[in-house]
């Protein structure tokens, strides 16, 4: 059976990873590669170590499916398994002084949260932030063929464009937007 | 809190032995680190990391059957080399993108400025700072007043733009006129006659005070413009074939002096044609007065065109060639206040890319698949 994998739930997704789809492991990758490496490198400003960190957050998910339980969205799972990943990083450090100056304000500051689901909250709205916008053109684009319901081929006379452009904006946008508001509104 | 108890801390952590509680406390470290560090990233480094990462994950099967070993061998020398020469000339078309991008972001676009010329020679430079309002025969403007009520006669006053210049003027009897890049208006200091007479050319908007008694003429190329009160854009550029005129709101008659005299009327949204032969055709209101509001907007434009109001905004000359610019079509908007490079990324959207030589915008407009 060959799935449209673009345009299915995530959680659709993670049931067919979990019945050993690559495709769908993939797919799932491919939305958030992006913004968990982005966050990764501003942790650690090392890309090969963030390259191998959110290679592992993935492997572990390849090979940990079968029992692996995800509730609702897989985002909080992977951001969680992504700070521990960071974390057994900076544990294997001399932390305090290679972080010498992020430990002092700490300190200084003394914000300490006592609220385990308002420090994740916290934390995966951080890093939704990083998520790179979408342009206007994009939007535009998107917009012709997900809301007015426009093929590819029409917009790409529309608006003058070939059509692989349109089609490579439009899943441009499909990713970022899964990733922000879960897979709910596309499918 | 010691530092040494947050390293004591991870200690725990690494060992495992962490209570809820302390890793609370690493988990707020955790999130007061990742407030703190922000930094800037580069689109294609990330784009090569995610390739890199890919490839890592999901490596392509390689998989020589062995007769064809040795041709396969070959293939890969083959391709190899041939790979190597691909990928250096992409280096170098990177590294000339990069180039071209850095030269157009340098390319600042237009502001308001213009000169004042006024009945008695002087010549007045006017800035962002700057407000010019014509009032009872007295230039009003931010330096000071100047009274031209004793100038004598209707000498004008006479208003021009450079290209990347724009500027805003209210007349004797209220009426506004927005003056787009490389454009002239010349009006008197009083409307003293039976008419309110300016002189326009280039590109402008009028906003016209109504007064029964005296209509408004705007006197463009060989066309007279002639209104109550009302609303309309004028576009008489050196290069259109004639001006074209179009109504926002009210009414205007338009007469062409001709061989034989031609007039007609312009009702709401209708446009005079760029012909010698004096037509009108329905037109977008929104496209047409885009520019006064700070917008580039464009519907179906020719690339000629689109390239033209560039021209006069960065102040910056293109070179183009002149039929694949007419005949490709471009529907977009964008703010007019971006450096050019924002424009060359929507134009590289539409499959036209550039570079710069000599000052000059160099343009290539690849055959489109569709449009072809």
């Amino acid at each position: 059976m060959q799935y449209d994998y673009h345009n299915l739930k995530e959680e659709t997704l993670f049931q067919l990873v979990k019945n050993n789809d690559a495709l769908a492991y993939k797919e799932l990758f491919d939305r958030y590669k992006e913004l968990l490496f982005r966050h990764a490198y501003r942790m650690t400003q090392d890309y090969e170590l963030s390259q191998d960190i959110v290679q592992d957050v993935f492997l572990v998910l390849w090979n940990k499916r079968a029992i692996i339980e995800i509730s609702q969205s897989l985002e909080p799972y992977l951001i969680k398994s992504i700070r521990n990943k960071i974390l057994d990083y900076f544990s294997h450090q001399e932390l305090v002084e290679k972080y010498r100056e992020d430990v002092l304000s700490f300190v200084e500051e003394g914000i300490r949260y006592t609220d385990d689901f308002l420090l994740e909250k916290e934390l995966a709205a951080m890093i939704e932030h990083e998520k790179s916008k979408l342009s206007p053109r994009t939007r535009e684009v998107f917009e012709l063929n997900r809301e007015q319901g426009h093929s590819y081929k029409e917009i790409s006379a529309l608006l003058s464009t070939s059509e692989k452009t349109i089609k490579k904006q439009v899943h441009n946008a499909l990713r970022i937007l899964r990733t922000k508001f879960g897979s709910f509104f596309f499918f | 809190m010691e530092k040494d108890t947050i390293q004591e801390l991870f200690q725990k952590y690494k060992a495992g032995t962490a209570s809820p509680e302390e890793l609370r406390i690493i988990h707020s470290f955790y999130l007061h680190k990742a407030k703190r560090s922000s930094t800037e990233l580069d689109d294609q480094f990330i784009q090569e990391q995610l390739d890199a990462m890919d490839r890592n994950l999901f490596p392509r099967k390689a998989n020589y059957i062995s007769i064809w070993k040795y041709a396969a061998a070959a293939i890969v020398i083959f391709s190899a080399a041939f790979g190597l020469y691909q990928y250096t000339q992409q280096q170098r078309a990177e590294k000339e993108a990069q180039q071209a991008t850095e030269l157009f972001a340098a390319i600042k676009p237009g502001h308001d400025q213009a000169t004042l010329r006024l009945p008695n020679g002087e010549v007045i430079a006017l800035g962002q700072q700057d407000k010019l309002i014509n009032k009872n025969g007295v230039v009003q403007l931010n330096t000071g007043n100047i009274d031209l009520s004793k100038a004598g006669g209707n000498q004008l006053i006479t208003l021009e733009t450079p290209r990347g210049g724009q500027f805003q003027v209210q007349l004797e009897d209220g009426t506004k006129v927005w003056l787009n890049a490389g454009s002239t208006i010349s009006y008197p200091a009083k409307f003293n006659g039976n008419d309110r007479s300016v002189v326009l050319k280039g590109e402008a908007y009028f906003e016209v005070a109504h007064n029964a008694k005296k209509p408004f003429k705007v006197n463009v190329g060989n066309d007279e413009i002639q209104v109550l009160g009302t609303g309309f854009n004028i576009q008489s550029y050196a290069d259109n074939a004639t001006p074209i005129t179009t109504l926002v709101h009210g009414k205007v008659k338009v007469t062409r002096k001709n061989n034989q005299q031609q007039s007609l009327i312009l009702q709401p949204g209708q446009q005079t044609l760029a012909q010698t032969n004096l037509q009108k055709t329905n037109t977008d209101i929104s496209g047409i007065t885009a520019w006064k509001n700070g917008l580039f907007s464009f519907r179906r434009s020719s690339v000629k065109n689109i390239v033209r109001e560039l021209e006069r905004w960065y102040n910056i000359d293109f070179v183009v060639d002149q039929t694949a610019a007419e005949n490709r079509l471009i529907t977009g908007e964008i703010p007019r206040n971006v450096n050019l490079d924002d424009v060359m990324q929507i134009l590289s959207y539409f499959d036209i890319q550039g570079h710069m030589k000599n000052n000059k915008v160099y343009l290539t407009i690849k055959n489109n698949s569709i449009n072809r």
